[in-house]
């Protein structure tokens, strides 16, 4: 699956989120630890409530909007970290107020937010 | 990751002479809530140098407070964090702190390094140090006992310092490597020559004012002695006092009235000195160095010298008044030879008692008119901006020149200073007037059945304080006390002596309560703790009441699923207490496949998170039949009762329908969700409202909150004007009582502990919030039959159709809901629901990962029935 260059991710952001910047895709706080176990697959817990996994496709599942946006190529979508552009004046304004955001690789806009 | 707005900026000029506007700054970082600490970020012309480290603890956000991580962030950019010095004072766990963490994670790179000799600091030969952390009960007592006083701490932060302290030798030595590794200039102060130091900084008049050689040399004797003498004598004593072996807390108290201090100060007297003069500002950062009172043999001349060069040097743009404001560092001399220095800081931690010094505030306030001081355990973290020629001085909490000591008990007021005569001393003696001690709290009976324990502080003067304390067997309980105060100056419901009443005295389905009766009752009481299971039985409900301690879930989680296979009758699952009583289970929200081939991730949990959901797993395949609800203690009794007693408002019809709702500005899909609850009142939008404007005090059947929220600091939540984040709800926000149920999309908003499930140590206890840190719980404790939430970062749809992520979920619950089923129940629906239409259109990994952990962050915290 293709994956959105930086330079076209940052043309997104600038244009969906114009006072953002991106600051990366790294982890915001140090080194995540292991989990105790997995969750199951989505189509095991879907047969057990009747729904039957086997009429997911891509294509049926695909939205109307991705029809629209979408050029047609299959790209993931991409997560990542945006600040506020940094304003020196203000020490308490530099640096954070950061969140994710999804943008879809497929529409090639901000689909998402964290928060 | 909202950064918050300083509370108060004063700014006054210093000096029209300067012509120029170079850069000086000061941030003097908030330390967070750990007795001690300095950490210090100092911007000097182009020049960024960073001294000493805080505590290590602060390398995660605790208890409300940014971790340290996060101050630089703000004002260093991204990770790794780059730096021209670093300086570690002295040998110090409150110094040293998790500069160790920073370093070896490569999160913090510097090119100079000016640190305290470990050999002087240890007092061990130069090339050799102890290999490995110590073991041995004896040697984690005298590594502890090298700090300052921790013994009047809570037993769980008791436990963290000995690790922290037992650690602390190893982590430095291993620091050090790696700066060398990372071809930083590494300069040991006391062993290599610091001058060099000072001529790659010599453009920002950098110079080290002491300790002199024959000063370090006289403290690492005393710490060298000490090291050997006091090991001994605690493994005397420790062999006389077979109650102690093995509990290392009650050991450390024990011990902690003995001459811990004099090896304390020895250390402390160690500090590198340092001061900067650049273009017309003079800083001077003193560390911990004692200059009223050494309290080391031997060492007047040479303190006497210092404070000489110091005096001659001055006076100072900016002081860091020594340790901490505590009264050995600072007297009527030291502030007199300080000359016309006019702006101080002092740092140290939000629960310091005794720092800084009630005798150190006294003075500075009887000169307010000449001086600006700013603290970190009132202020937290403290900006002085010397930059121009007007100061500026930005906190983030707090007044300006704050003179009120920690002390919560009242104590015998010292004879305030000559304030006409600045060379006047303070007085020893004190009024004669006996006072009664008074706490705030009352005494704990927490954990153990023999011993009450009652701490009083005395000033450090001439006086007599008569204490009389009254206990009552456990036979005969005493009524439960009242619980803390509440933000807004009111205080919560009294606790009810009695047991209290399931549900109100509601008849409820047939439900298994699941708790550890003697985790809980060390955190909210024994007689609590047994009136709460009391109420429990006399519900009529199954007890589970002695789950495994153990901190995985997977090894408690079998002994529910027994007896809920015994008793198929059973509706569900309620767990009594925080994590640290009944663990939630940390899980990978991303099943094995998706995980594979999902190649980035940036989402901040790492798509990890807690989950109580298997304690409603009957057969085993990972979804759960059964609703799960959990009710945290908070350490809080008061909590425990009013959750546990909730009423639901669905039984009223009068008021069932009422909705409130809040919500961040760019959330437009939350309207929808809101106008289909049915309620009379608009939905807020923050911006522009904010938690001041307009008034609201959130007290409805049906509250629904879609804000941003902070896995740091769950007292609030946070909407969005075009300059970033708006605080739209607080603690204040929340009235007295409250019944409702509260529905949340906001990032940790149901996140009970103190660290998110990717983050938090493996096998260690987990750290948990408290009414007075969590929205989430300052709900419960109000009332509310349950606050449904998320306990990672959630994701919100931003364009049409506004159909995927967590937008489904909200609206399947508040359907259930309506239809009339309980919170849990409806939680569960609502999954189950949003089950069967993942992926709602999302076809990417990303995009499909983000809709796995929709569906298993969400939790219900209340009773939930």
């Amino acid at each position: 699956m293709a994956h959105l260059t930086e330079s076209e991710l940052e043309t997104i952001v600038q244009r969906d989120l114009p006072q953002r910047r991106i600051v990366g895709r790294a982890e915001l706080n140090g080194v995540a630890t292991g989990a105790e176990a997995s969750a199951p697959e989505l189509d095991e817990m879907q047969r057990k409530f009747g729904v039957d996994g086997s009429t997911f496709s891509r294509v049926a599942a695909r939205a109307e909007t991705d029809a629209v946006y979408g050029t047609g190529e299959d790209f993931d979508d991409e997560i990542v970290i945006v600040e506020l552009a940094i304003d020196k004046s203000n020490p308490w304004k530099s640096g954070s107020q950061r969140k994710a955001v999804v943008v879809s690789g497929s529409q090639r806009r901000v689909i998402g937010e964290q928060g | 990751m909202t950064q918050p707005e300083p509370k108060n900026i004063i700014e006054e000029l210093i000096d029209e002479t300067l012509d120029s506007e170079p850069v000086c700054r000061v941030h003097l970082l908030d330390v967070g809530a750990d007795k001690y600490g300095d950490c210090i970020l100092c911007e000097i012309g182009e020049m960024r140098i960073l001294i000493d480290g805080s505590h290590p603890s602060d390398f995660r956000p605790r208890s409300g407070h940014r971790s340290i991580p996060q101050q630089l962030e703000a004002f260093l950019g991204a990770p790794p964090f780059e730096l021209d010095l670093l300086v570690v004072t002295h040998a110090h766990a409150d110094h040293i702190g998790c500069l160790p963490a920073l370093v070896t994670g490569g999160t913090l790179k510097t090119k100079w390094a000016l640190l305290a000799d470990p050999a002087l600091g240890w007092g061990r030969d130069p090339d050799s140090h102890r290999v490995g952390n110590p073991t041995d009960e004896a040697e984690v007592l005298a590594a502890a006992l090298r700090e300052e006083n921790h013994d009047n701490e809570r037993d769980e932060v008791l436990e963290r310092f000995l690790l922290d302290a037992a650690n602390l030798e190893d982590s430095y030595h291993a620091m050090i490597a790696r700066l060398q590794e990372d071809r930083a200039q590494v300069v040991l102060f006391g062993r290599d020559d610091h001058r060099v130091v000072e001529e790659a900084f010599g453009a920002i008049g950098m110079r080290v004012l002491g300790p002199t050689p024959e000063h370090l040399r006289l403290c690492s004797q005393r710490i060298e002695r000490a090291g050997r003498d006091d090991l001994g004598a605690i493994s005397d004593f420790l062999g006389s006092r077979d109650e102690l072996k093995g509990d290392w807390i009650a050991a450390y108290r024990a011990l902690s009235g003995t001459d811990g201090g004099s090896i304390g100060a020895a250390i402390n007297n160690q500090t590198i000195v340092l001061r900067f003069d650049y273009q017309g500002r003079k800083l001077l950062f003193t560390g911990d160095m004692q200059f009223a009172s050494p309290d080391v043999s031997g060492l007047e001349t040479e303190m006497t010298e210092l404070r000489r060069r110091i005096k001659e040097d001055g006076p100072w743009t900016f002081v860091k008044v020594a340790h901490h404001g505590s009264y050995n560092a600072f007297n009527e001399s030291v502030l007199e030879e300080m000359g016309a220095t006019r702006y101080y800081g002092i740092s140290t931690g939000e629960q310091s008692m005794a720092h800084p010094h009630p005798s150190t505030l006294a003075m500075l306030d009887a000169q307010r008119q000449n001086l600006k001081w700013a603290r970190t355990d009132r202020n937290r973290a403290v900006t002085f901006d010397f930059s121009a020629q007007r100061a500026q001085i930005a906190l983030e909490r707090g007044e300006i020149n704050d003179p009120h000591p920690n002390a919560r008990d009242e104590f015998l007021p010292l004879v305030a200073p000559n304030r006409e005569n600045r060379s006047s001393e303070i007085q020893g003696s004190a009024s004669r007037t006996e006072v009664e001690p008074q706490s705030s709290s009352p005494p704990s009976t927490g954990g153990r059945d023999d011993i009450v324990e009652v701490i009083t502080r005395v000033p450090r003067v001439a006086t007599r304080v008569t204490v009389s304390i009254e206990v009552q067997p456990l036979d005969n309980p005493p009524p439960v006390a009242k619980i803390s105060r509440v933000p807004d100056g009111g205080t919560l419901p009294s606790l009810d002596p009695k047991a209290p009443r399931v549900g109100g005295g509601r008849v409820l389905p047939p439900l298994l309560f699941v708790t550890n009766r003697e985790a809980l009752a060390h955190n909210i009481g024994v007689n609590e703790a047994a009136l709460a299971l009391q109420g429990v039985r006399e519900g009529g409900h199954m007890l589970i009441d002695d789950a495994p301690s153990s901190v995985e879930a997977s090894e408690v989680a079998p002994f529910v699923g027994r007896k809920l296979k015994e008793n198929p009758s059973l509706r569900g699952v309620v767990i009594l207490g925080g994590y640290d009583v009944v663990p939630a289970q940390r899980l990978d929200a991303l099943p094995p496949h998706l995980r594979r081939i999902l190649s980035r991730r940036s989402d901040p949990d790492n798509f990890v998170v807690w989950s109580d959901a298997l304690y409603g797993d009957t057969d085993g395949d990972g979804f759960p039949e059964l609703p799960v609800s959990r009710v945290p203690d908070g350490k809080s009794a008061a909590l425990v009762w009013a959750a546990l007693q909730a009423r639901s408002p669905q039984q009223d019809e009068a008021t069932s329908t009422e909705c409130q709702g809040v919500r961040n500005k760019r959330r437009p899909f939350a309207e929808e969700v809101f106008s289909a609850m049915g309620g009379r009142n608009p939905m807020l939008s923050s911006g522009p409202a904010t938690c001041e404007h307009p008034p609201l005090s959130l007290n409805a059947s049906k509250i629904y909150l879609m804000l941003h929220g902070d896995h740091a600091d769950g007292s609030r939540f946070w909407g969005e004007d075009v300059s970033g984040g708006i605080e739209a709800i607080n603690l204040s926000n929340l009235p007295l009582q409250c019944e409702g149920t509260v529905f949340t999309g906001c990032c940790w908003g149901a996140l009970t502990s103190e660290e998110p499930a990717a983050w938090a140590p493996h096998n260690a206890p987990v750290r948990v919030k408290t009414p007075e840190t969590s929205l989430a719980l300052g709900f419960l404790a109000r009332g509310v039959q349950a606050f449904v939430g998320c306990t990672g970062a959630h994701y919100s749809p931003v364009v049409p159709p506004l159909d995927h992520y967590g937008g489904p979920l909200h609206r399947a619950f508040w359907i259930h809901y309506d239809a009339g089923f309980g919170p849990a129940e409806s939680l569960l629906a609502a999954k189950i629901e949003f089950l069967k239409g993942m992926p709602h259109g999302q076809t990417a990994p990303s995009g499909r990962a983000i809709e796995h952990k929709i569906l298993h962050q969400y939790t219900c915290l209340g009773l939930g029935w």
